[in-house]
C-alpha cells in the first residue's frame, strides 16, 4: 500500500518565535519524529513510502535515523524549489498515485498546501509547527503504525472534514482551518499576530482545545461537523482565546453566524489581505469563500483498533 | 500591522541606490584591469566584493534605527553600510583609496569604518560577531536603548567567534541581534558541504535564545522580522539569531570565474532578483508607478555617481602619511 | 625615582591598586577575563577588586578569548575603557586575531577616526616548571606587529605607574606581566617583587626605558625577571671590579632606542638578556638598534643570553639550563669584557 509523505523542513521557525513564545523544532529533531514514523509504517508489511525531498536534506536524515525500521522508501519524482509549491506538487502526484494515505509534517501551513494540491486527500497530519489546530500531536510511532494499520484495512479510517475554497483574482486556494482577511497589504514574514489586524474571517473548527482563530470561534460554543463559522471582528466586546503558543488574549468579535456546505461568501476586499490557515497570502480584493468538503482525516482510535 | 508607506518606499530607494553602487564599483573596477586582468592596477586595486542580490537584508533592518546604534559587517560590507547610512561620498573614496575616504585610504573596501553612523567591519570572517557584543555592553553600562547588530554569513557560523559569542550575548543578555545572511556559498563551498544541520538558525537553541528563519529575499519580511528582533533587543530583552536566505548574484569576489555554480543556479537567481520583484510588489499595491519608479532610478543614480566623482577627483594620500595614524594621541591627562 | 611613603607592596598588589584607583576615578574603565573576579586573578592582578566594584564592573567571562577579547573592543570603540586579560600569554593562539589584526589596527584603518583605549593584561614567563604552554614570554611575537603598545614591568614601582599609564593611553596597550616578579606566595619567594609604592596614582612613561643602575665597563638590558637576575649578575661583577649599567627597557613598543644607543656609546659593550626565544626576537631588535646607532662606538660584537628555540622543557634541569639564568650572564659578560 503506498503512502505519501511530505514533510516541511521550514516550519515553526518563524517570526511568531519572536511575537510570542512560538518554539523552534529544528531540522533534525523532525528528522527524529519523521524516523519515528517510518518505524512504525514499517513495523506492517505491505507498507511503502513515497516522500518528498527537501533543500535541507530533512527525508535524508530521517531515513538514516529510521535505519532498518524504516518501510521500502522512494522520492517522489518532482523538481523542488524550497518552496511551499513544492507540497502542493507532490501532494497532487501522490494523488495521481492512488496512495491511501498522505501524512504531513508540520504546522498548519503544510497541511494546507498538501490539501491544496490533494483536496480530499486522506490524511495523516502530524504536528511540528508554530500552530497545529489540525494535526496530531500523538507520538509519531503510534501515528505511523496506526497509518500503517488503515491502509491495510479494508474499514474506512478517515473522518470526513470541511475546508474553505477562496477564489480571489490571483486564483484559488483552500484553507483547512481557516481564512481571515487581515489589514495588511504584504505577505512579509506572513504570520498574524495581533487582533487589531483581524477583519472577518471563516474557520472550520472550534475544538476547545485548538489554538488560534479556532480558539476564538470556541468562545461560541461547538460547531457542526459540516458547518463553517463566519466570524466579524473589532467591537469593544472581546473573547479570550488561546491566539497563539504563550498569546492569551482578548479578542474583539462583533458577531458570529454558521455556514452549511456550500455557502458562499464575498469577504471585505478592501481591508488588506486574506491569510490562510495562519499565514497572510492573498490580496482580499474581489475574495470569494465557498464552504467545501475537506481532506478526511485519520481517526487514530479506530485505526488502532482495527488490528 | 500595516507599513508605513514612507519605509517602504525609502527601502527601495535604499536598494536601488546600493545596486547602482555595486554596478558602478563593478564597471570601474573593471575598466582599467583588463585585458590580461592584473588585480594591482586600475583605480580600484585589490579585491573586491559585491553584494548584489543581497540588499534587502540590508534595508529591512533600515527603519527600525536609531542613532547610536552599533554594526559590524563583513568583506562584503557594501550594502549594510549605505543602509545604515554611512557616507557615500566618503565610502567611495575610501575605496578607491584617496585622501578624503572614511580611512584616508588606509583602510579600503574592506576595512570601513565610520563614527556617525556607528559602522565598522572586517576582512577576517566571524571578526566582527564580538565586536558587536562588546558594543552592546557598552550600551548596556550607559543605560542606552541602543542595539548592536552584527552581519556575517553562512560561512562565518562555522568559526569560533560566532559560537563563542552568541553564548556571551546570551549569558550576558545582551541587546545585539545576529544577522547571518545565507546566500549558499561561502567562497565556492556550498552549505550543504560546510554545515552538518541544516539551518543556522538553529543554532540559536544551543545557546537559549530564539532564532527566525527568513525564508525569502524579501525586504517586507526582513523587515518585519527584524523590526521585531531589533525592538526586543531594545527593550532589553536580549539578543536573537535571523537567518535570512539570500542571493549573490554575482561572484564571491569580481574576476571570480563563478565556474562552481551552475547555469541553471545562477539562472533562478536572476529571475528571483529582488530588485525586480520588490518594484513589482510595490507597483502592483500602488504604493510607486512606472514614473515614480523612474523618478528613483534617476534620483539614486545621480547620487551614486556624485559620490563615484567625487571619489575620483579627490587627491590620493601623501605616501608618508602611512606612518601616521598607527596610534592615536592621548586624550586622557594625568 | 624617589618615594617617601615607604609602603611596600608586592608586584601584584600594585597592579590591583593601579586598576582600583583608575577605576574609581573614571566610570568607564572595567575589567573582564577568566577568574578575574571572584578568584581575584589567578595571579593576582585583581584582588579586592570585584567586592569594591561589583560584578556589573569586574566580569568574570566564560573561556572565550576570541569572545571577549573581541566585546573588549567593542566596548572600548563604543566609549569604554577595558581592561581585558588573556589568562596567560601563551593562549593567545585562540584569539590572535583579535589581537594583532583588529585591535591593533582599527585606528589606522578608519584614519585615525576611531580609538580603541583597551589594555590587554597577560601573565607571561617561565622558571617553576609549567612546562612548554605555560612558561612562554612572546614578546617578541607581539612588539613584532604594528598598532599596539607593549610594556613588561619588572618591579612594584614601574607596575602601578605603567598599569596607569596604559589604562590612560588611547592605544591598545599590551601589560605583559612576569609572573616571577608578582611576589606571589606560592611562587619562590623573590625579594626584588617586593618595593616601595607610592599611594597616589602617578603614571610610568610608557616608551621610557630606566637606567637603574649606572655604570662603565658594559650595558647589559633586559625586561621582565630578567631584569632581578641582571641585577643580581651585577652585584657580582662589582665584586670582581666591573661596573655593569643596567638599562630595563620596560617598554618594547614603543622602544626607548635612544636609551639603548645612549648606554652603547658610553660603555662600548652590550649584552642583551632576553627570556624570549633566542631567534627572530627583542635581542635581535636591540642588538641591531645598537649597532645602527652606535656602530663606531661598539669594542665588541654584542652578545645575548637567551633561551633557545626550543620548546621549554618541564624537567627542573632542563628548564633552569634553557632559560636565562645570573650565571650565564655573568659568564657572558666577563666574556663580553675580553673580548673585540
Amino acid at each position: 500500500m503506498l503512502v505519501g509523505l511530505v514533510a516541511n523542513p521550514t516550519s515553526s521557525k518563524d517570526i511568531r518565535r519572536l511575537t510570542m513564545l512560538a518554539r523552534v523544532i529544528d531540522v533534525e529533531e523532525k528528522a527524529n519524529l519523521v524516523a519515528r514514523l517510518l518505524v512504525g509504517l514499517g513495523s506492517e508489511p505491505g507498507v511503502e513510502v513515497l516522500a518528498i525531498d527537501d533543500q535541507a536534506g530533512l527525508m535524508r536524515r530521517a531515513v538514516r535515523l529510521a535505519g532498518p525500521g524504516a518501510p521500502p522508501f522512494d522520492f517522489v519524482p518532482i523538481e523542488i524549489e524550497g518552496s511551499e509549491a513544492d507540497t502542493r506538487r507532490a501532494a497532487a502526484y501522490l494523488a495521481e498515485q492512488d496512495a491511501a494515505a498522505l501524512i504531513t509534517v508540520g504546522g498548519d501551513g503544510t497541511v494546507r498546501a498538501a490539501a491544496e494540491g490533494w483536496p480530499r486527500a486522506p490524511l495523516v497530519p502530524v504536528a511540528a509547527g508554530t500552530n497545529n489546530a489540525f494535526a496530531l500531536t500523538d507520538e509519531p510511532s503510534v501515528v505511523g503504525l496506526a497509518t500503517a494499520f488503515a491502509v491495510s484495512s479494508s474499514s474506512d479510517c478517515f473522518l470526513p472534514t470541511t475546508a474553505i475554497e477562496v477564489e480571489t483574482t490571483e486564483g484559488r486556494a483552500l484553507a483547512v482551518i481557516d481564512a481571515v482577511v487581515v489589514r495588511s497589504h504584504w505577505v512579509g514574514a506572513g504570520a498574524i499576530w495581533e487582533p487589531a489586524e483581524l477583519v472577518e474571517g471563516l474557520v472550520t473548527t472550534s475544538r476547545r482545545t485548538a489554538v488560534g482563530i479556532a480558539s476564538v470561534s470556541a468562545a461560541f460554543g461547538p460547531l457542526q461537523p459540516t458547518s463553517v463559522r463566519h466570524l466579524h471582528f473589532g467591537g469593544n466586546n472581546t473573547v479570550r482565546a488561546v491566539f497563539g503558543p504563550g498569546l492569551v488574549i482578548d479578542v474583539p468579535v462583533t458577531g458570529h453566524i454558521d455556514l452549511p456546505v456550500g455557502a458562499e461568501v464575498a469577504l471585505a476586499g478592501e481591508a488588506g489581505m486574506v491569510a490562510l490557515d495562519g499565514e497572510r497570502r492573498l490580496p482580499a480584493k474581489s475574495a470569494l469563500v465557498r464552504v467545501v468538503d475537506g481532506p478526511r482525516v485519520l481517526d487514530l482510535e479506530k485505526a488502532l483498533r482495527v488490528f | 500591522m500595516d507599513i508605513p508607506r514612507e519605509d517602504l518606499v525609502d527601502m527601495y530607494e535604499t536598494m536601488v541606490k546600493i545596486r547602482r553602487f555595486e554596478e558602478r564599483i563593478k564597471e570601474i573596477y573593471f575598466t582599467d584591469k583588463l585585458p590580461a586582468f592584473d588585480i594591482a592596477a586600475g583605480l580600484i586595486p585589490g579585491e573586491m566584493h559585491l553584494a548584489a542580490g543581497q540588499e534587502p537584508v540590508a534595508v529591512g533592518m533600515r527603519p527600525h534605527l536609531k542613532e547610536g546604534d552599533a554594526i559590524t559587517a563583513t568583506h562584503r560590507p557594501h550594502h549594510v553600510a549605505i543602509a545604515q547610512g554611512v557616507d557615500l561620498k566618503m565610502m567611495a573614496a575610501e575605496i578607491f583609496g584617496r585622501d578624503t575616504g572614511l580611512g584616508h585610504g588606509k583602510g579600503g573596501h574592506m576595512h570601513l569604518f565610520s563614527v556617525q553612523p556607528n559602522f565598522g567591519c572586517s576582512g577576517i570572517i566571524g571578526e566582527g560577531i564580538p565586536v558587536a557584543v562588546g558594543a552592546a555592553m557598552a550600551f548596556r553600562h550607559k543605560g542606552s536603548d541602543n542595539v548592536a547588530l552584527s552581519f556575517f554569513g553562512e560561512g562565518a557560523a562555522n568559526q569560533g567567534s560566532f559560537h563563542e559569542s552568541l553564548n556571551l550575548a546570551a549569558l550576558w543578555n545582551l541587546p545585539v541581534v545576529f544577522v547571518c545572511e545565507d546566500n549558499a556559498y561561502a567562497i565556492s563551498v556550498p552549505k550543504t558541504a560546510s554545515t552538518a544541520i541544516a539551518d543556522n538558525s538553529d543554532r540559536a537553541a544551543a545557546y537559549g535564545i530564539p532564532g527566525v528563519l527568513v525564508g525569502t529575499n524579501d525586504p517586507v519580511a526582513v523587515y518585519e522580522v527584524m523590526g521585531e528582533a531589533i525592538a526586543r533587543a531594545r527593550r532589553g530583552e536580549g539578543p536573537s539569531l535571523v537567518e535570512i536566505k539570500t542571493d549573490r548574484l554575482w561572484g564571491h569576489f569580481e574576476g571570480d570565474a563563478d565556474a562552481y555554480r551552475s547555469d541553471e543556479f545562477k539562472e533562478d537567481m536572476a529571475e528571483r532578483d529582488p530588485m525586480n520583484a520588490y518594484a513589482k510588489l510595490l507597483t502592483d499595491e500602488g504604493i510607486l508607478n512606472e514614473s515614480d519608479i523612474a523618478a528613483i532610478q534617476q534620483a539614486m543614480y545621480d547620487e551614486v555617481e556624485e559620490a563615484i566623482q567625487f571619489a575620483q577627483d579627490s587627491p590620493y594620500p601623501e605616501p608618508e602619511s602611512a606612518m601616521e595614524h598607527v596610534f592615536a594621541e592621548r586624550t586622557v591627562t594625568l | 625615582m624617589t618615594v617617601t611613603s615607604g609602603r611596600k607592596l608586592t608586584t601584584q598588589k600594585a597592579i590591583a591598586e593601579a586598576i582600583a584607583l583608575e577605576m574609581r576615578a573614571d566610570d568607564s574603565v572595567f575589567v573582564m577575563g577568566e577568574d578575574i573576579g571572584t578568584y581575584g586573578g589567578i595571579f593576582g592582578a585583581t584582588e579586592g577588586l570585584l567586592d569594591e566594584f561589583g560584578a556589573e564592573r569586574i566580569i568574570d567571562t566564560p573561556i572565550s578569548e576570541t569572545g571577549f577579547i573581541g566585546a573588549a573592543i567593542g566596548a572600548a570603540v563604543n566609549g569604554m575603557r577595558p581592561i581585558v586579560e588573556l589568562m596567560f600569554v601563551d593562549f593567545f593562539g585562540v584569539c590572535m586575531d583579535q589581537i594583532y589584526n583588529n585591535m591593533a589596527k582599527i585606528h589606522y584603518f578608519s584614519g585615525g577616526n576611531i580609538s580603541v583605549p583597551a589594555v590587554l593584561t597577560t601573565a607571561v614567563g617561565g622558571g617553576y616548571s609549567d612546562a612548554g604552554q605555560h612558561s612562554q614570554t612572546l614578546w617578541g611575537t607581539f612588539a613584532h606587529m604594528p598598532g599596539m603598545k607593549v610594556v613588561i614591568p619588572s618591579n612594584p614601582y614601574d607596575a602601578k605607574g605603567l598599569m596607569i599609564a596604559a589604562i590612560r593611553d588611547d592605544n591598545p596597550v599590551v601589560y605583559m606581566f612576569h609572573k616571577g616578579v608578582l611576589g606571589l606566595g606560592w611562587m619562590t619567594p623573590n625579594p626584588r617583587a617586593t618595593g616601595e609604592v607610592p599611594e597616589e596614582p602617578y603614571e610610568v612613561p610608557i616608551g621610557k626605558a630606566n637606567v637603574i643602575r649606572e655604570g662603565d665597563d658594559l650595558t647589559i638590558t633586559t625586561v621582565g625577571l630578567s631584569v632581578h637576575k641582571v641585577l643580581d649578575a651585577a652585584d657580582a661583577l662589582e665584586e670582581k671590579g666591573v661596573s655593569a649599567e643596567v638599562i630595563d627597557l620596560r617598554s618594547l613598543v614603543p622602544l626607548d632606542r635612544e636609551a639603548i644607543v645612549s648606554s652603547v656609546e658610553k660603555t662600548h659593550r652590550l649584552l642583551v638578556v632576553d627570556e624570549d626565544y633566542h631567534s627572530f626576537g627583542m635581542s635581535g631588535e636591540v642588538i641591531t638598534t645598537a649597532i645602527e646607532g652606535a656602530f663606531d662606538y661598539l669594542d665588541a660584537p654584542p652578545v645575548r643570553v637567551t633561551t633557545p628555540d626550543i620548546p621549554i622543557p618541564y624537567s627542573r634541569p632542563l628548564e633552569q639550563w634553557a632559560l636565562p639564568s645570573v650565571d650565564r650572564i655573568v659568564e657572558a659578560s666577563s666574556a663580553l669584557l675580553v673580548a673585540g
